[in-house]
């Protein structure tokens, strides 16, 4: 709409499709995953787009539904189809952020973003601040976390890992390699990485929300506008409690008993064993797959085996929050950002609802059978040694602080684009470190192993030592890969930036425009898929100013246990511990987070009693400096 | 900030005076005269304002300090000063819908009309309309009556009339003929108004709010944004409880128990018939001037007697419910609508602490002796007949039926002008009518009276018969006029249009630039005159079959209502709920005479309460469904 609009785009002109229901949804609604409605809605348009017979079409089609469908399912699902699609690998997808900035920044930036754009030229324009404690005070406990919760780059995190897991949509997008474990572990380290900040905040470990039916006290005010819906995204105050939902509207109709009978059946199936497919047969819970099943079951895609009897644990607790507010829509209102992937991670109550969702699946991982000493170790290599060197800091430190970064925001302020505006947000950040590992291969000849890197809070919330059951699910994964050991002595030294968890600041935040590799190239391929990573700035906690202790845990275990067959070339696989790689299988062959995933053996009550030859554990220290370091100009 | 600013206007050169304190409130800082200390600052600026020495430096003063207040502050008491000023009596008040649209109108508008004045060009742009049903559904059954409580008219006449009766500030402002009756008599109208409403959508009654410690059922969600703020008007959920208020940013603190004191003192004052001065001296709600001292410590204005013992009973209900979502500020979050005069009335409860405020007022109403048949009576004078008759309708039949008109919002849309953006909404409206009196004069003489016309419902909500003092609460007032009465037989006609209630239709929603008279009379007239009730909302809705009303025609002996007072030139028009702009409130008597006390001894219903000079007739208000588009524009 700009005034320079002169180039023009040929478009093929093709069959229409016939977008029929999918233009039910209004352009103005807010649009969500949660919604079955919405969902449905979702896989009927990425079906479209995936049915395009090539590039050509899809772009005519694609321009076909930009002007007629809500433009977050629009993105959602035309997103969705360039990840899946072959011919398209090298299309670009748009930056969330950007697209959507109103998802990620304080209401009041837009006002101040419109008036930088129409007032002042470009090249004069200075970054609009945004001030880090926006939503609430500290008379708050829980805004303690507030700058986690509401960092931009983990809510692009989480969105991205929905858009690559989609729940539903056809096999093409939902029939992936241990999705549903994955979703379990991915949530899993969510919640362990929130009580670790939690605990470097001197807040205990969140609550599981249990009582469904009691008042919730956590009140979350997001100060979000939805640039599509042109509403606010509306807060929950202190003390409400859900109820039945009853939203014509969106087609939601749902008990609070509903989800109490759903959760039964779930325990009740774990505690038996086996679960019971739509056609009554009995499919077992095994030590293997058993919680791939169970993951498709609670979140629920539609590979849960029978969503009849089990239902839609997950989505429906978000639902049932977000709609906390207007439950059977007498107030014409929409859902929280509790009802909305981008936004959820910012309110409190995400992660009580994840840490109850969490702890259904570490019932199920109790009742598994426990790993032996035998399955634990790796006859012949020991771990003599680890450190981690934070330059110009002690051994064993690491450094974190407040960053400050400008991103674009002039993609999403309405419809006029002079040029760009920058919105300068703070968020934690850390020095890059290195982990020094001394490993010794008394075995045969060379060994191939997967490096194995964790931490977690050395004592409880009362300074206590832990019970290894307890620390186990505190654990958060900083990195994981391949080592080649030689006979004796080896020496591994891997850099923080490195990590199999994150993925870099820059990609997080990418400018599409600018930053995008050349045509053609493999570095662009990289690029598209990979959003999804866990932010890089965000890989250490904030620790606290007289150093937050710590445990480094290293193992290494056997690859040829770990091995999975396949070719990785080429493909995006820097983030896979969070998000597997694109098109492939989880190239790691053990349960997600081995060796922490279950009850510990007989008579291994600490973590010391824990190790075998191949762990180690180092004790660190996290020390927070309360200064901000301004953006490289 | 347009293109075309070409033409510089010289300003003088002042030595401004220091903000100070004033500049404590934010740009995006919302704005509630509710609030102590917002408005103890407002009242500096107002005095600033006034004392410049003359209108050039005003006007400097004015640009000076336009570019670092808070905007909404600077608007408020810029045009309190122009309103208070003898030499800007020439000045225009910009209707405030056109300054803020974002008080009034749904958030979704915004958006659309920027895109409609970025992309349409002029004369090609279409209204944007608004639907009537945003808030809520008819799940809501409070919702029934959104049309009343959202109504544009209705919110810009609320603003307007606080913005005539400051509180706070300078005698001069503040200092105001009979004003604590008015605040009185004006929100008793506005309760009696809501709740004929009501009747006609088969809900009783409001419920007063008594219980400050209990839930409130009724929630409001207004989807409204602050332009200003950049934050949208945060809403009560169901079931919400007030708490003490802890907010250090805006200087309250202030327990619910205090509510309990400063009602207890009142109530006490009232029953005892005198209230305590600060000096410790007692003051004696007298029959006729008690309701004002009552009125000024209830609101409260500074004109009150007593402030440390008697408080801040109605303004502080508004700041506790106000900021019942984040009482601590541990948030971060603003008033809700409540909070501010533009918008509170919008929301349910508006209704229920007014309702409150109201019973107190009645309470010491009843204490009062009633009315003696000579106080009521005006001898030789006898009604005869009254009849109301709609254009080309039935007699005593009132139609009413929805209406759309349009807005223009480009004023408030950021800073671009890019012309015209109209918003389209759908109010209530009704057939103009007339009223048709005849008057008996045989007292042997010409004769002067006061007309005085009510409405009320006939029956209750059980549909059974009313006792007297329970209708006389739900009278609106209608007209009163003066009437000269001829020996013998006397026709009186009289149309709707020129109800002393209300302010025309152009006159709630004038474009300033457009519609702008030239100069002397009619533009100060066209000045102060924002105050009047809205005359689409003249006339309750009624319903589909025809809602039976009671209009009540009273003749009062002038000679006992006059107040000796030049009138001319000035705006007067929507004097029974504003008043006149620097003269005495020009009715003698009692606001809401004769309704206004419990009846005399054996009058139980309104036929025995009658005195050969009124007369009762019954009518009914017939709605019907159907939505008349506005005339085009040129």
């Amino acid at each position: 709409f700009g005034e320079d609009d002169s180039e023009t785009v040929t478009i093929d002109s093709v069959p229409l499709p016939d977008l029929a229901d999918i233009l039910t949804l209004g352009r103005e609604e807010n649009f969500s995953l949660f919604i079955p409605k919405h969902r449905n809605l979702s896989a009927k348009l990425i079906n479209i787009f995936l049915q395009a017979e090539n590039p050509k079409h899809l772009l005519s089609i694609a321009c076909y539904a930009h002007d007629r469908v809500n433009p977050y399912l629009f993105i959602y699902a035309l997103s969705v189809a360039l990840i899946h699609r072959k011919d398209t690998k090298s299309l670009k997808i748009p930056n969330q952020i950007q697209t959507f900035p109103d998802k990620y920044f304080d209401s009041q930036v837009f006002s101040q973003g419109k008036e930088e754009m129409t007032v002042v030229p470009q090249g004069l324009r200075r970054p609009i601040e945004i001030p880090r404690d926006y939503t609430a005070s500290d008379l708050e406990e829980e805004h303690r976390v507030a700058y986690w919760r509401e960092d931009l780059g983990i809510n692009l995190h989480h969105w991205h890992w929905h858009l690559v897991y989609p729940t539903d949509g056809g096999e093409i997008v939902t029939k992936k390699d241990r999705r549903g474990e994955l979703f379990y572990y991915s949530h899993q380290q969510i919640v362990a990485r929130y009580n670790f900040e939690r605990f470097c905040n001197a807040l205990k470990r969140v609550e599981r929300l249990t009582d469904w039916q009691g008042p919730i006290k956590e009140a979350y005010f997001p100060k979000l506008d939805s640039l599509v819906a042109k509403r606010a995204y509306p807060a929950r105050v202190q003390d409400m409690t859900m109820q039945d939902l009853d939203i014509p509207g969106q087609n939601i109709k749902v008990d609070v008993d509903d989800m109490i009978r759903w959760r039964d059946r779930i325990y009740r199936a774990i505690a038996d064993g086996f679960i019971t497919a739509t056609n009554g047969s009995k499919m077992n819970l095994d030590d293997v797959t058993g919680i791939d099943i169970l993951g498709n079951i609670m979140e629920s895609s539609e590979l849960s085996p029978n969503r009849q009897l089990y239902g839609n644990l997950h989505g429906f607790g978000h639902l049932m929050l977000s709609y906390i507010h207007d439950p059977r829509s007498h107030h014409l209102e929409p859902f929280g950002v509790i009802g909305d992937f981008t936004t959820a991670m910012r309110d409190p109550i995400f992660y009580r609802w994840h840490a109850f969702v969490d702890d259904v699946f570490q019932q199920f991982n109790g009742s598994l059978p426990r790993y032996t000493a035998e399955q634990l170790d790796y006859a012949g290599v020991q771990i003599t040694d680890v450190n981690i060197k934070t330059p110009n800091a002690p051994d064993n430190e690491f450094r974190t602080f407040w960053q400050q970064s400008d991103v674009d925001m002039s993609r999403g302020v309405d419809f006029q684009d002079p040029g760009s505006v920058f919105v300068r947000f703070t968020h934690l950040n850390h020095e890059p470190f290195s982990y020094n590992i001394t490993v010794n291969n008394t075995g045969n000849g060379v060994q191939e192993g997967t490096c194995r890197i964790f931490l977690a809070p050395a004592t409880d919330e009362r300074g206590n030592p832990w019970l290894f059951n307890n620390q186990r699910v505190m654990f958060v994964e900083m990195d994981r890969f391949k080592v080649t050991l030689r006979q004796g002595q080896n020496t591994i030294t891997r850099n923080s930036t490195q990590s199999s968890v994150t993925i870099p600041f820059e990609r997080t935040f990418r400018d599409l425009d600018t930053n995008r590799p050349a045509e053609g190239s493999e570095e662009l391929d990289i690029f598209n898929f990979c959003g999804c990573g866990w932010p890089h700035h965000l890989l250490v906690p904030k620790g606290t100013p007289d150093g937050f202790k710590a445990q480094l845990f290293v193992m290494i275990s056997n690859y040829a246990d770990d091995k999975v067959e396949q070719d990785l070339s080429g493909s995006c696989n820097d983030a896979e511990s969070y998000c597997g790689v694109r098109g492939g299988k989880y190239p790691d062959k053990r349960p997600m987070g081995y060796p922490f995933n279950r009850v510990a053996r007989q008579g291994a009550d600490t973590l010391q009693r824990f190790l075998t030859g191949n762990m180690i554990v180092q004790n660190c220290r996290i020390v927070h400096s309360d200064r901000t370091v301004r953006p490289r100009s | 900030f347009g293109e075309e600013t070409k033409s510089k206007i010289p300003v003088k050169k002042i030595s401004p005076p220091p903000l100070g304190e004033i500049l404590d409130l934010p740009r995006q800082a919302n704005f509630s005269l509710f609030i102590p200390k917002h408005r103890k600052i407002a009242g500096r600026l107002i005095n600033i304002f006034l004392g410049m020495k003359d209108t050039d430096d005003l006007q400097s003063m004015a640009i000076f300090a336009r570019e670092r207040v808070n905007p909404y502050l600077f608007n408020y008491c810029f045009s309190v000063a122009i309103l208070h000023r003898p030499d800007t009596q020439d000045l225009d008040i910009p209707s405030f819908i056109q300054t803020f649209p974002d008080k009034y109108l749904d958030s979704q508008v915004f958006s659309r009309a920027r895109e409609e004045a970025t992309l349409v060009p002029e004369g090609q742009r279409v209204p944007i309309e608004i639907p009537r049903d945003y808030t809520a559904s008819d799940l809501e059954v409070e919702h029934r009556v959104a049309y009343f409580r959202e109504d544009l008219g209705i919110n810009l006449h609320h603003w307007h009339w606080h913005l005539v009766y400051p509180f706070e500030g300078a005698e001069q402002v503040v200092r105001k003929d009979r004003r604590g009756e008015l605040f009185y008599y004006m929100h008793q109208q506005v309760i009696a108004r809501y709740n004929l409403e009501r009747f006609c959508n088969a809900l009783k009654r409001v419920t007063r709010f008594t219980e400050w410690k209990d839930p409130i059922p009724e929630a409001y969600f207004p989807k409204l944004d602050s332009l200003v703020a950049s934050r949208a008007w945060p809403a009560r959920v169901t079931d919400q409880k007030l708490s003490n208020l802890r907010r250090d940013q805006d200087q309250i603190t202030q327990d619910v128990d205090d509510l309990y004191r400063w009602r207890d003192r009142i109530y006490e004052a009232i029953h005892s018939g005198f209230v305590q001065t600060d000096g410790g001296g007692r003051q004696e709600l007298t029959e006729f001037g008690g309701i004002d001292i009552l009125g000024n410590i209830v609101e409260s204005s500074n004109l009150s007697v007593n402030r440390t013992l008697y408080g801040d009973l109605h303004n502080m209900g508004h700041v506790f419910i106000s900021y019942i979502h984040d009482p601590d500020h541990r948030h971060l979050e603003t008033f809700g609508v409540m909070g501010d005069s533009a918008t509170a009335m919008r929301d349910p409860v508006f209704y229920r602490w007014h309702a409150y405020i109201d019973d107190l007022f009645q309470q010491f109403k009843g204490s009062l002796p009633r009315y003696t048949e000579e106080q009521l009576n005006y001898p030789g004078i006898t009604v005869t007949g009254v009849s109301v008759q709609s254009q080309g309708g039935a007699a005593n039949t009132l139609n009413t039926f929805w209406q759309q008109s349009d807005v223009d919002m480009s004023r408030g849309m950021d800073f671009q002008p890019r012309g015209s953006v109209f918003a389209r909404f759908t109010h209530l409206n009704h057939q103009p009518f007339a009223y048709n009196i005849t008057v008996n004069n045989a007292s042997g003489g010409n004769k002067r009276g006061t007309c005085r016309i009510f409405l009320g419902p006939k029956t209750d909500e059980r549909r059974t018969a009313w006792l007297f003092k329970d209708q006389r609460l739900l009278f609106i007032e209608l007209d009163r006029f003066v009437v000269n009465l001829r020996q013998g037989e006397n026709t009186i006609t009289r149309n709707s249009t020129e109800s002393s209630v209300t302010i025309p239709f152009e006159r709630t929603f004038r474009n300033l630039d457009l519609s702008r008279p030239v100069g002397g009379e009619a533009l100060a007239q066209f000045n102060f005159c924002g105050c009047g009730w809205p005359q689409h909302m003249l006339i309750p809705k009624g319903t589909p079959e025809g809602y039976d009303c009671q209009l009540f025609v009273m003749i009062s002996n002038f000679d006992d209502d006059q107040v000796v007072q030049s009138t001319e030139g000035i705006c007067n028009d929507a004097m029974s709920y504003c008043g006149i702009k620097d003269r005495l409130y020009p009715d003698k008597r009692s606001m809401g005479y004769p309704f206004d006390r419990l009846p005399r001894n054996n009058v139980n219903t309104l036929q025995e309460f009658l005195t050969p000079n009124m007369r009762v007739q019954d009518c009914v208000i017939k709605f019907t469904d159907r939505v008349v588009v506005p005339r085009p524009r040129n």
